[in-house]
């Protein structure tokens, strides 16, 4: 048997290595990965999953021993015995043939059967935690997919916004998830696994994050042309924070009669009004309210323009009200002609729209 | 006919079974060598495209932010790689595979329809040329290979998905009729002593994938001609807006694709059970619990498919049975796997080429099934589905366990296909590149996908930080590409330039292995008799008592038409003779008819469809008309006194035809009789726009398409069991009279559904209980006219031949499809009329 352990270490401790070496470069990972579980509904599916990889690699590598042993094995015997070549054409009648088929059975039907049934067990229980009943009752969020971004209204508290959720740390936020076009999947990996976003149908989920910070994810079923960069992000308050968060969204950053502004955020609005922009872009408080493209009623105070795929910046924003074609080719947006003073006056104008 | 056994030069028997030389030979050719060999050059031509494909995708991916390609032509890449791997390469090359080897397999000289082979390879080249013609008209699929509704809707997608729906309905239909083919020949075609427990593993494995696919992929049609119905006419199937669902399209499409993947694995482990064996040097352990695993997994493959719907929001206690339903289905792989363990433990290895392709492929595939066990949990696969976690495993489990094999298959008979050998260096070399390049691709997509990168993007942000991941996997795939690049250049070399083969370079225990490499035209001169699971190790004794009458029937001869033995379904006990057709052009007929109709959808010229039908009709006729001649000009006397070729109900291979053709009828009915019902569950209103209940039509039609089956079936059985060449005086215009009841009767219901379907004011656009109405009458009328068609034939051949028993069997078909039509009725008026008033 000598030889079969050197075997042993040279086929399947490489691989099952490779395996491991490969799992230990987990820190190098990045922005949203599984195995970087941040609120309680990914790290119950972490749980499951680092058993089933135990469970895998050993099983893995019993079989690999095993198919080793058994290529080397006969070929030493052979030095020491001849056997008759042939075969027995009723091999199954004999007892040889009888206890190979018992060997076989319980090797690859009953002793996996029992692991197989564990691994059923762990997974309903991880099921059954994670269901979406048991968000309770705490905050909604309804998030509405479009080709290729993300609705978000908080129903209680009448706010909308997008591309952006806010919720409290701690908490099982129950998330409602539809969509107006095609379908989309809600997937943020550090704090959920996904649910698919399906025109007519309402699907539920629950987030829960265990420390503040943003959490980022994208969509996860083909949606179109533009899959690849539709993304969300979500970030996680501390209570008291998400509470001033929510109220200063349920009132319009938009000016009202009384309120300084300089001139150019008013030449800016009226830039806004007498362009394109107001026929698919919401401002709370003005008489802009279509519903095609994201409202934008507190648009600087989000993290990312263009469905997380832009940060929230000045000169990123002038790129994509002039050209969005070229950041984003297939969106519904079309590219504007706007010019040095009015396209400054639109940009500041957006960005007092805290 | 009396004892002839003196032998005949060889020459005369086997230049009935070559083909005509020339053009005209290679496109009437019939036989099931050329056929299958067709299926797996095209495929394999296919599979090099569709890889070609995956490696532009692959440079894309190399970085992140790329721009290597177009966000559109990435898209396209992705679904024609799918598409073609899935639909155009793996299971039309394993059909192709299953056509050439079986009869040599199971002693047979050709498949039981060999005509209708030949149709199902044309309906899936026209396919193929439909879907890639798209690249030229620049309207490329892209809605991905599973095509999701909305997005693969009227109102997101252009014309781009019709290329798809047709071309791929196209090839399903030839991958139904080659299972309707490969069912039959393993049933009844089998060779004098080859009983269901001598069965060679493949065999017994095709017999079960046939039989998942007529089930499974039936639906996958139904659901294209529902989504090319929506796209044209504007039914609502899919359309939440008027009692459609999106769903629906889901569950058809996988309840097609889970079982699709089993019949891609199954013949992949099937022919790892030849290899093993051969190249082990040591019979297949466990042979029967084998067997039980692989029909467990058929039969089981097509309760899993929710568990690729498991974050479409269904309840938790449908996920659960599906979760313990998709785990218990790797047992059944866990038996193959530790029974090719135990053959290699008790045998002594032989490190061959095909021998080094199934330890690849074990080590890979049980990878593939352990991270299958992972997905089959509902809550990790929520986390991973849709992400590269999910390509690694399938990659592990198709590549892993359906091209490791194929490839091990095509080197381990690579002499019985072409005669020659191959470098065996060379061999070994694409071996380790294809390993090596498969791994180096594939297991960094687990983390990948762990690492939170979902599947179907054409790029990725830096910050996702899965540069280096990607850029291991693009290189491995090009690793992979030059091992398979090496690989078929061994193949073309020695096809081309190699030395001759041995007769059996392995010493094989299977039959294929005592035929000549390749084989004659007619694959048996002489057909062999089996007393033992490994003929090609353990031969029939000369004095078998099976041995004598099939050598005097069936030694080189008969001379004049190509004919085969045909044996009882458990016990392969000789039980009567298969004429086997001759090539033809017919066949050839109706696919172009079928694909002339895809062309005048594609371009809109509506009246080029009449065309289209005009010659798939003529070409069935004359296809029918053909196989008449043959029957009418051919002694068909019993062989030997003793092998009858016309013999009543289920010994004549007709009867399996005509059974097939029912049941796939009454799978396709029934499934759009489920789409229906899950839509009016699903519905909040149903029907609405006023429900068709014309009863009295409806029972007249019940009763017209009885007094179809009825007439016809009493019309067969006037002429029972009569000898060949007997004619009774009266049986004639029995069968006459019967057969003209049952085209009047069938006109009448045929007439009286046109009239319900025209006339009652339905349409289709409104909401998806009339869209449903619409469709069911519509294929009722189709079904019905098929019936008649058939009705038809057997008129056709009572005019033609004196003698009364093939008459008799025409119309015996007939009421078998009539009876068919019946319940293709029953269901359709309890979808339309019935469940909306039983069910909420």
């Amino acid at each position: 048997m000598a030889r079969g352990r050197i075997m042993r270490r040279g086929l399947g401790a490489t691989i099952v290595g490779g395996l491991l070496i490969a799992l230990a470069g987990c820190s190098r990972e990045g922005q949203q990965s599984i195995l970087n579980p941040q609120g309680e509904r990914a790290e119950a599916v972490n749980g499951l999953w680092e058993l089933m990889l135990w469970i895998g690699v050993i099983v893995w590598v019993i079989v690999s021993v095993v198919l080793v042993v058994a290529l080397v094995r006969r070929r030493r015997a052979r030095e020491e015995r001849a056997r008759n070549e042939g075969a027995d054409p009723d091999a199954d009648a004999t007892a040889n043939g009888r206890r190979a088929i018992w060997i076989v059975g319980i090797a690859g039907a009953i002793v996996p059967g029992l692991v197989i049934a564990g691994v059923t067990v762990a997974s309903t229980l991880v099921t059954r935690d994670i269901d979406p009943a048991q968000a309770g009752e705490t905050p909604t969020v309804e998030v509405i997919g479009h080709q290729y971004w993300w609705e978000v209204v908080y129903p209680e508290d009448d706010v909308v916004s997008a591309n952006e959720i806010h919720i409290p740390v701690g908490e099982r936020v129950r998330v409602e998830v539809t969509s107006d076009d095609v379908i989309h999947s809600f997937w943020v990996p550090e704090l959920s696994g996904k649910m698919d976003m399906i025109p007519g149908r309402t699907n539920a989920l629950w987030l829960h994050a265990d420390e503040p910070g943003l959490y980022w994810g994208q969509c996860a079923e083909f949606c179109g042309l533009q899959h690849a960069l539709m993304r969300i992000v979500v970030v996680a308050h501390e209570a008291e924070e998400y509470e001033s968060w929510l109220e200063a969204r349920q009132e319009p950053a938009e000016w009202t009669p009384g309120d300084e502004e300089s001139e150019e955020v008013a030449f800016g609005r009226e830039v806004f009004m007498s362009s394109s922009c107001v026929y698919c872009h919401t401002i709370e408080g003005t008489a802009a309210n279509a519903t095609i493209g994201p409202d934008l009623t507190h648009i600087a105070s989000r993290e990312t323009l263009a469905a997380g795929i832009l940060p929230n910046t000045r000169g990123d924003l002038a790129g994509w009200i002039l050209d969005p074609q070229s950041i984003k080719p297939g969106n519904k947006m079309p590219g504007t002609d706007l010019e040095g003073e009015e396209l400054q006056a639109l940009l500041t104008y957006l960005e007092s729209l805290e | 006919m009396t004892s002839t056994s003196h032998i005949e030069p060889k020459e005369a028997h086997s230049q009935t079974w070559d083909n005509a030389p020339g053009a005209r030979g290679f496109f009437s050719a019939v036989q099931h060598k050329n056929v299958g060999m067709r299926y797996m050059v095209t495929a394999f031509l296919l599979f090099l495209v569709g890889g070609v494909l995956s490696l532009l995708m692959r440079l894309q991916l190399a970085q992140s932010e790329n721009d290597f390609l177009e966000p559109d032509t990435y898209n396209e890449l992705f679904t024609m790689h799918g598409t073609t791997m899935m639909f155009l390469f793996a299971v039309p090359f394993l059909e192709g595979l299953a056509s050439y080897l079986l009869p040599l397999m199971i002693g047979s000289r050709d498949l039981p329809f060999p005509r209708y082979n030949a149709f199902n390879y044309w309906c899936y080249l026209l396919g193929g040329i439909i879907l890639y013609s798209s690249y030229i008209f620049a309207m490329v699929p892209d809605a991905g290979w599973f095509a999701y509704v909305p997005l693969s809707g009227p109102e997101f997608s252009d014309k781009a998905m019709d290329f798809w729906l047709f071309g791929l309905t196209l090839a399903e239909i030839a991958a139904v009729g080659a299972a309707i083919e490969i069912g039959v020949a393993v049933l009844r075609t089998r060779a004098p002593g080859m009983s269901l427990n001598r069965m060679p593993i493949f065999a017994w494995t095709m017999l079960a994938v046939s039989f998942t696919i007529i089930v499974a992929f039936i639906p996958l049609i139904v659901a294209s001609v529902l989504l090319e119905l929506d796209r044209t006419i504007g039914t609502a199937f899919f359309d939440t807006q008027s009692g459609g669902n999106p769903l629906l399209w889901q569950h058809l499409f996988w309840i097609f694709g889970h079982p699709e993947v089993y019949v891609m694995f199954l013949p992949g482990a099937a022919i790892i059970s030849h290899v093993i064996p051969v190249h082990a040097r040591h019979p297949l352990v466990a042979y029967p619990l084998v067997v039980v695993a692989l029909a467990t997994t058929a039969v089981m493959s097509l309760g899993l498919w929710v568990h690729h719907m498991y974050s479409v929001g269904l309840p938790s206690i449908t996920l659960s049975f599906f979760t313990a339903s998709s785990m218990a289905i790797t047992l059944a792989s866990g038996l193959q796997v530790f029974a090719w363990l135990a053959t290699l433990w008790l045998g002594r290895a032989r490190f061959t080429v095909p021998m080094m392709f199934a330890i690849g492929f074990i080590v890979t595939f049980v990878a593939g099934g352990i991270t299958g066990v992972m997905v089959a949990s509902v809550a990790f696969d929520q986390q991973v589905h849709d992400t590269y976690f999910v390509v690694a495993h399938f990659h592990y489990v198709l590549i892993g366990g359906m091209l490791f094999p194929v490839f091990a298959g095509l080197h381990h008979w690579w002499s019985k296909f072409t005669g020659k050998l191959y470098s065996t260096i060379a061999g070994h070399v694409s071996f380790w590149l294809i390993f090596v390049g498969f791994h180096t691709t594939f297991f960094p997509m687990h983390l990948t996908g762990l690492w939170g990168m979902p599947r179907r993007v054409y790029t990725y942000e830096r910050e996702l930080g899965l540069d280096f991941v990607n850029l291991l996997s693009t290189i491995g795939a090009f690793v992979l590409a030059a091992g398979v690049l090496v690989l078929t250049l061994n193949f073309v070399r020695s096809w081309f330039w190699g030395r001759p083969a041995p007769q059996d370079p392995w010493h094989g225990d299977s039959l294929e292995w005592v035929a000549d490499s390749p084989a004659p035209s007619e694959n048996w001169p002489a057909i062999p008799v089996v007393a033992s699971r490994t003929p090609g190790w353990n031969p029939a004794p000369d004095d078998h008592p099976y041995a004598e009458p099939v050598r005097e029937a069936f030694e080189h001869q008969p001379k004049e038409f190509r004919a085969s033995p045909m044996t009882t379904v458990v016990s392969g006990e000789p039980d009567g003779a298969v004429l086997m057709p001759s090539p033809t052009l017919w066949p050839l007929v109706s696919p172009v008819g079928l694909a002339v109709i895809a062309v005048a959808m594609l371009t809109q010229w509506y009246p080029l469809s009449f065309l289209g039908i005009l010659i798939a009709v003529v070409g069935l006729a004359g296809w029918a008309w053909r196989n008449e001649s043959e029957f009418a000009r051919n002694d068909l006397s019993p062989l030997a006194g003793r092998f009858p070729f016309e013999a009543r109900g289920s010994r004549s291979i007709g009867w399996w035809a005509a059974s097939s053709a029912a049941i796939v009828a009454v799978i396709a009915v029934a499934t759009l009789a489920f789409s229906a019902l899950y839509l009016q569950v699903n519905a909040a209103v149903w029907p609405v726009g006023g429900m068709v209940d014309n009863t009295l039509a409806f029972v007249a039609v019940t009763i017209a398409l009885l007094v179809a089956a009825v007439a016809t079936g009493w019309g067969s059985r006037r002429s029972g069991d009569v000898e060949w060449g007997t004619v009774t005086p009266g049986v004639r215009t029995a069968h006459l009279t019967t057969a003209v009841i049952a085209l009047v009767a069938g006109a009448a219901a045929l007439l009286l559904v046109c009239l319900v379907w025209f006339g009652g004011d339905i349409d289709p656009s409104e909401h998806a209980y009339q869209s449903s109405v619409w469709t069911l009458l519509a294929t009722q009328s189709l079904v019905t006219l098929a019936a008649l068609f058939g009705t038809g034939i057997a008129v056709m051949g009572r005019l033609r031949h004196r003698r009364d028993s093939r008459p008799g069997m025409l119309l015996r078909y007939s009421s078998i499809f009539w009876a068919a039509t019946v319940a293709t009725w029953l269901l359709t008026w309890a979808t339309i009329d019935l469940f909306p008033r039983l069910v909420i």
